[in-house]
This record gives C-alpha cells, sequence and structure tokens, in this order.
C-alpha cells in the first residue's frame, strides 16, 4: 500500500464542526478522550466534541445532559475516533487500520461472495471507498466520515460490504444476457395466464388491519419466514434469542393470524364459512401438480420400445 | 410448521417500508447494542423491509464466527429471561434435591454401619504383638507414616490396618497405644482412668463420642481423622478396652474441643494406609501432649469402629467409597474448564477460565493495546503496534517486555500475527511483512524479510 498524500488542514476539513452543540459535550469528550487513543492519531479534545456532537445531532436531536452522556458512553469510541481519523486522513490512523481490518475486509468479502475472487472484487472496492476515491467540491470523500460508532466498527464494514454485494447482485439480476435467456427458454415462455379473480376487498382490508396490529418482531419472523426464506436458526441469530422461541412464536403468530382474520371478516358480515372460504380458497393456494397429471393421462406407451435381442444359450429357446 | 395463507402472504410483502435506516444502526440492531427504543424502530422497519432484511442477514457473521467474538455481547437480559422460565426454575430445583438425595443414599450405608467390632491388631513389622483375644491394645505409633496415594495401597498392608484407614486426605495419623514400654504403659494407664461411658456400646455412633475424646480421653476418633484411642481401667497396666465389649472405637466428630494435655494420651488420625511400627516414634509421641487436629475433609466417614467378625463388609463399604470418589475425580477430569485468551476490540488481552462464557481483562502494561496473541499453556506471547511484545511464561501473572533485535535491525514495525509452535520456536509477523524468528523462547531471534 502506497503512502497517503495528506495535507495539514485536512483533519479540520474532515470533522465538521457542529452547529450549536451543547455545552455538556466538551466534559463529555474531555473524560472520553483522555480514555482512547485521539491523541495519537492527532485529534485533539475539541475535535473529539465536534464529533460527538455531529452524532448526537444525528440520532438524538435535543436531548439532556443525562441521556447525552449514556448516549456517548454507549458508542464505540476509540474505533470512531479511528475511523474518523482516518477519513481525515492521518497516517498512523491509516497503519492502525490496515493491521486491524486489511485482512479482516477480504474474510467479510469470502464470507458474503462466498468465492475468491469476488471476495477479492468486493473488498477492494470497498477499500477504495474507504480511502476515498470520490472527490467532492475538490475534496476526496472518505466512506469512514460516515461511521457513527453506534456498532463496532468491523461490524459496521461488514454491513456496507454486504449492502454493496446485495445492490451489485440486483444490478447483475437485472442484465442477462441473450444467450443465457435462449438456455432458459425464456424466449419460448408463454405468457402470463389471466391474473386470478380479484380478491376481497374486505379480505385485504381485514389482513392489512390483522398484520398492522402485530407487533414488529412478530411481523419480522413472519417476514423472515415466509417471505425471505430464512430458516429458524438464521432469525434466531438475527434476534439473538434461541431458535426454539422463533419456532413457537412463529406458529403462535401464525395460529392467531387466522383466528383474527376469520374474526375480523366476520366482523365485516361475512359467515364463518364465507370467511373461512375466503381466506382457504385463494386460487393462489391451489397446487396442481401438472406432472402428475400429465403422467397419468400419457400412461400409454407413446412410442414402443424396440425389442432387445435374448443372448443365444440363455436358456429361453 | 403451519402455512401461510397467500393472502396474507401477498399484503405482507406489499407494506410500505419508509426510510431505511443507515449501516450503523443495522450493525448496532445487529450487535444488540441499541436501547429498546431505537431497537424497536428498527425491528419495525425490517419487518417490512426486504431489502434490508437481506443486508442484515448477509452482513451477519458466520456461526464459528459470532460464536467467539460475540459471546460476551449477547444480551444477558435476554438469557436471564430463560432461566426466570418456571420450568427451568422448578428443574433445577428438582434437580438439586435428586442429587442431594442420591448422595445421602450413597452414603448411607456407611453411616449405618454398626460399630461391630474392634480392631485386632496383629503382629506388625516391628514385632509388636497386640491381642485380640482379651482386648488389650498395645501402643502402636503411626505419625510418621507418610500417607501414600489412594487407590494404590503397599502389599504389606493389613486388613485390620486398613479397616482403621479412612480415604480423607489427612496428612498425618497419630496413635499412642499402650505396651511397646513398661513405663508408657504406667504412664498412660494412670492417665486413664475414668471408665469409658457407652459410647462405646455397638451400633450406631453416638455425639457424645466427641465429648469424651476432647474431655477425658475415652474412646475417640477425631474429627478430621485425628482421634484418641483411649481404653477403661484394666487389670493390667495396659490400656484394655472393657472386655464386656472389647472394642476400639474411632468415632466422627465435628470440629473437637481442645483438650486439656493431662487427661488426653491418644490420639488417632486417619487416612493413613500404611501403617508402620516404629517404637522409638512412639516414645516421642508418648511426651507430647495429645491435641485435638482440626478437621481437614469429611471426618465422618473417617472414623470406624471395626469387628472382627465384619471386616469384609467394613471394607466393602470403604471399597465402595473409595470408588464413588475415584469415579466423580475421573467425571471431573473429563470436564476440565477450558482457558482461553483473547484480544477484545480495544486491544486489551482477555483470559476466560470457563471455556468463554466470561471474559476477564489481564493487566499486562498501562495503556497498552494488543492486536496480536499466541499461547501455549501458560506461556503467552502478546503483540502490538510499533514492535510492542510481552512475554508472560505463568499464565499472565507476570509480563515481560521483550525486544526483538539482530545485531542491525530492531523490531519496530506492527505486529500482526505471532506464531508459536511450541514455547521455545515461534515466528512474529508485521505489518511491513518482515518475520522475526526465534528458537529459544524469545532469547535470540533471528529476522526474515
Amino acid at each position: 500500500m502506497g503512502s497517503i498524500p495528506r495535507d495539514s488542514d485536512s483533519m479540520d476539513r474532515a470533522i465538521q464542526p457542529a452547529a450549536n452543540a451543547p455545552p455538556e459535550l466538551a466534559t463529555i469528550a474531555g473524560e472520553l478522550h483522555a480514555k482512547c487513543a485521539a491523541e495519537q492519531f492527532g485529534l485533539s479534545c475539541d475535535d473529539l466534541a465536534r464529533i460527538l456532537g455531529e452524532v448526537t445531532k444525528k440520532y438524538l436531536g435535543a436531548a439532556g445532559p443525562a441521556q447525552l452522556r449514556v448516549f456517548c458512553t454507549s458508542l464505540k469510541i476509540e474505533e470512531l475516533v479511528l475511523a474518523r481519523a482516518c477519513a481525515a486522513g492521518n497516517e498512523r490512523a491509516w497503519e492502525v487500520f490496515m493491521v486491524r481490518y486489511r485482512e479482516k475486509l477480504y474474510d467479510i468479502g469470502l464470507h458474503i461472495a462466498r468465492e475468491d475472487s469476488a471476495a477479492r472484487e468486493l473488498s477492494d472496492s470497498l477499500y477504495a471507498d474507504l480511502y476515498g476515491t470520490v472527490m467532492r467540491n475538490g475534496e476526496r470523500v472518505s466512506k469512514l466520515s460516515s461511521y457513527t460508532g453506534r456498532g463496532s466498527l468491523e461490524g459496521w464494514l461488514r454491513t456496507v460490504m454486504a449492502q454493496e454485494h446485495v445492490n451489485r447482485y440486483r444490478r447483475q439480476k437485472r442484465m442477462v444476457s441473450l444467450d443465457e435467456e435462449t438456455e432458459e427458454g425464456a424466449q419460448f415462455a408463454t405468457p402470463d395466464p389471466e391474473p386470478a379473480q380479484a380478491v376481497d376487498a374486505r379480505l385485504e382490508f381485514v389482513t392489512d388491519e390483522v398484520l398492522g396490529a402485530l407487533a414488529a418482531d412478530e411481523r419480522f419472523i413472519l417476514a423472515a419466514y415466509y417471505l425471505d426464506g430464512r430458516t429458524l436458526a438464521e432469525i434466531a441469530r438475527i434476534l439473538a434469542v434461541h431458535e426454539s422461541t422463533i419456532s413457537r412464536k412463529l406458529d403462535k403468530v401464525v395460529k392467531s393470524l387466522r383466528k383474527q382474520v376469520l374474526a375480523g371478516l366476520a366482523r365485516k358480515g361475512m359467515s364463518r364459512r364465507q370467511a373461512e372460504e375466503a381466506l382457504a380458497i385463494d386460487v393462489r393456494d391451489i397446487t396442481l401438480n401438472l406432472r402428475d397429471r400429465l403422467a397419468q393421462d400419457s400412461s400409454p406407451e407413446a412410442f414402443h420400445k424396440k425389442k432387445v435381442a435374448t443372448p443365444a444359450g440363455d436358456g429361453s429357446g | 410448521m403451519n402455512k401461510l395463507p397467500n393472502i396474507v402472504r401477498a399484503r405482507l410483502s406489499a407494506i410500505e417500508a419508509g426510510d431505511h435506516p443507515d449501516p450503523d444502526l443495522l450493525t448496532a440492531f445487529a450487535e444488540q447494542a441499541l436501547a429498546e427504543q431505537e431497537r424497536f424502530k428498527v425491528l419495525a422497519h425490517l419487518s417490512r423491509c426486504s431489502d434490508c432484511r437481506e443486508v442484515l442477514a448477509v452482513a451477519m457473521p458466520s456461526l464459528s464466527t459470532a460464536a467467539l467474538a460475540t459471546a460476551s455481547s449477547i444480551d444477558t437480559a435476554r438469557r436471564r429471561s430463560w432461566l426466570h422460565w418456571p420450568a427451568v426454575r422448578w428443574g433445577a430445583a428438582a434437580a438439586c434435591v435428586v442429587i442431594v438425595g442420591s448422595a445421602v443414599l450413597m452414603k448411607r450405608d456407611v453411616l449405618m454401619k454398626p460399630p461391630a467390632r474392634m480392631v485386632a491388631l496383629q503382629k506388625d513389622d516391628a514385632g509388636v504383638t497386640y491381642s485380640s483375644n482379651d482386648a488389650s491394645i498395645k501402643t502402636k505409633d503411626l505419625s510418621v507414616v507418610p500417607a501414600p496415594q489412594r487407590g494404590s495401597p503397599p502389599p504389606s498392608v493389613r486388613d485390620e490396618e486398613r479397616a482403621v484407614e479412612a480415604p480423607s486426605a489427612s496428612t498425618r495419623r497419630q496413635s499412642q497405644l499402650s505396651t511397646p514400654v513398661p513405663d508408657q504403659k504406667k504412664a498412660l494407664a494412670s492417665n486413664f482412668t475414668r471408665p469409658v461411658p457407652a459410647a462405646v456400646l455397638p451400633g450406631r455412633m453416638r455425639p457424645e463420642f466427641a465429648h469424651s475424646a476432647t474431655g477425658n480421653g475415652a474412646a475417640v476418633g477425631g474429627a478430621a481423622g485425628v482421634g484418641s484411642l483411649a481404653s477403661t481401667p484394666t487389670t493390667n497396666e495396659s490400656l484394655d478396652l472393657p472386655p464386656s465389649n472389647g472394642k476400639i472405637i474411632a468415632a466422627p466428630v465435628a470440629p473437637p474441643k481442645p483438650a486439656a494435655p493431662a487427661t488426653e494420651e491418644v490420639q488417632v488420625t486417619a487416612a493413613v494406609p500404611v501403617i508402620e511400627t516404629d517404637a522409638a516414634g512412639a516414645r516421642d509421641k508418648q511426651e507430647l501432649p495429645g491435641k485435638a487436629k482440626a478437621p481437614s475433609g469429611v471426618a465422618m466417614y473417617d472414623a470406624l469402629v471395626v469387628a472382627p467378625s465384619q471386616d469384609s463388609s467394613t471394607q466393602t463399604a470403604l471399597a465402595k467409597e473409595a470408588a464413588r470418589k475415584a469415579e466423580m475425580k475421573r467425571v471431573e477430569t473429563l470436564r476440565p474448564p477450558v482457558a482461553r485468551w483473547t484480544i477484545s476490540a480495544d486491544g486489551q488481552l482477555q483470559h476466560s477460565v470457563d471455556s468463554g462464557k466470561t471474559w476477564q481483562p489481564v493487566a499486562v502494561a498501562e495503556n497498552a493495546t494488543f492486536r496480536a496473541l499466541s499461547a501455549n499453556g501458560p506461556d503467552l506471547w502478546v503483540g502490538g503496534a510499533s514492535g510492542l511484545l510481552y512475554h508472560s511464561t505463568d499464565a499472565g501473572t507476570h509480563w515481560m517486555q521483550v525486544k526483538p533485535a539482530t545485531a542491525d535491525a530492531t523490531l519496530t514495525a506492527d505486529i500482526a500475527a505471532i506464531e508459536f509452535i511450541n514455547v521455545r520456536q515461534g515466528k512474529i509477523t508485521t505489518s511491513t511483512g518482515e518475520v522475526w524468528i526465534t528458537i529459544d523462547g524469545g532469547q535470540t531471534w533471528r529476522r526474515q524479510t
């Protein structure tokens, strides 16, 4: 890695002053400045106060001193200082960053992309963004300047890389080559059949109402399991609970949801039987096994099988 | 799993998501670092936004990485909620009851063993003869014999002697019985003038034994393997037990009271498998005032009252007890707590003695942050920026700074990795690509570029 050209006042430009910073921030910044390694990265107490002012303004808005203190002490202050010093072009900070995260970037890329060349490309791309290849008003803009220390720097790098990976995947998915389409038989695809009959407006309304009344974690579990196809273990890891808890909750939510929709439809004037039919007999729920049906219809042999000549002397004749 | 109606699936995917949270918030959410209110907001968005759910799922570290890196970051409150689960609590209580009950039942056969008979000590290696017919007891000094390893008694140990011993970890055994020297006989007999109370009755051991041991020196086995052998006044001058019962009793006692030297002459310390006779030692011991020793182990089971007709049953009980303890020890060794070392995100060395469940910071040097670690048992190396390198040979208790250098170079670059294949051979890799190698535990270094 080559040297990083920096000018002397880049720090001031990278650390934007926070307007109307509360006075308590100076005290808190002083305390935190003594604890973290800000001095070795060339960050003064005032610089740290400005960074904290920017972060608190973004997430807290107007807050009391106690709330401000709790919030600031919950930040990953050392990693925040490192990231901001890197964004400001401090060479010492970059050295530390390289030691800590250069290899991790590739490991994260490999975990996300699951392929070596893609992982290299992904990590190099992110590294370029972190370094700051984009110029704005004649100044280099580093992605690290958007890190606010709410989570760990490694976790933030992982999230940013995951975002980049998902965006790339979607871009690639939109651009499908004609050869691939031909191979998949897309040009011979039959047009979509007539859309299914319109769903009863009352059913939609009641379903929306019931879904809206669900707790956020219940709705998350439903969406992650049924829409995204995540496993119970994956959902459990995201929510930091045990897998069996997710399984139990999912079962309970689906049953409760069905009951509430039926009850809502009953309130809308449907009889019990009508409500169950409306909920259950959705044409999209009917799954036809066309392969089996076709196999039954074409049970007679379409082509006669050739008789296999029996070898002589096998005892048959 | 129940099938979700398609209408619900369709409406669920059609919900408007709103503004996306930034990567910082998603990271903090994944790391359980958000306050409840903020976490709720992010979760509410995630429940509506498939894009953010996908990013979050892709960004989650692998299971192995997560297990190591975020072991300490799991919300303890959520863990606590499991412990609050009534079934778990009641289950734990029931398990405790079962364990205690099992322990009591296992010990019951030893506790309930009747003090059926006395030890019939036969002629030992030193030629001292003990009579078992007239129930008279001869002096034998056992104090100088070191306790051998449990489970491997020497073949010279007699059955009667093994019956006296107990498996507890007493360090020495003192026994002053009568008769090796006529003078001693007289002195001892004069001290044992009071009759033995009902303490020597066959059957269950009584707490009075303790008092009689410390008070007047009659028929007592002390706690923690220290006891006294006593006898009633006899027709001869030896220390004889009453002919009516003819028993030696070493009774289980709680911590015994300090005894007056004039009234206590005989001490028996249990848990010595090897018994040797030393007449000179016996004389030496007789000169010392008897003193009850502090309990050091499972004293209740150390003292036994043994009858000649029940040697085999007593030995069986002892064998069972020894086998049980050996089994417990073996099970404990099968599940040793695994010590682990790691370096936290802020560069501090941390140590875990419970296989990574909890971590304690280890102070190496002030204001030092580390990025590389190598551990070979108690031999530890930690390295950080600017060639900062510390070494400990005693599992982190003491640290010594090491400055690798050759004749023409010194390690000043940031240490990126430390690899020691044993306590002597290892290498250090720096962020600039230098490799420093030692084959003598860090005494001398060789640099490779």
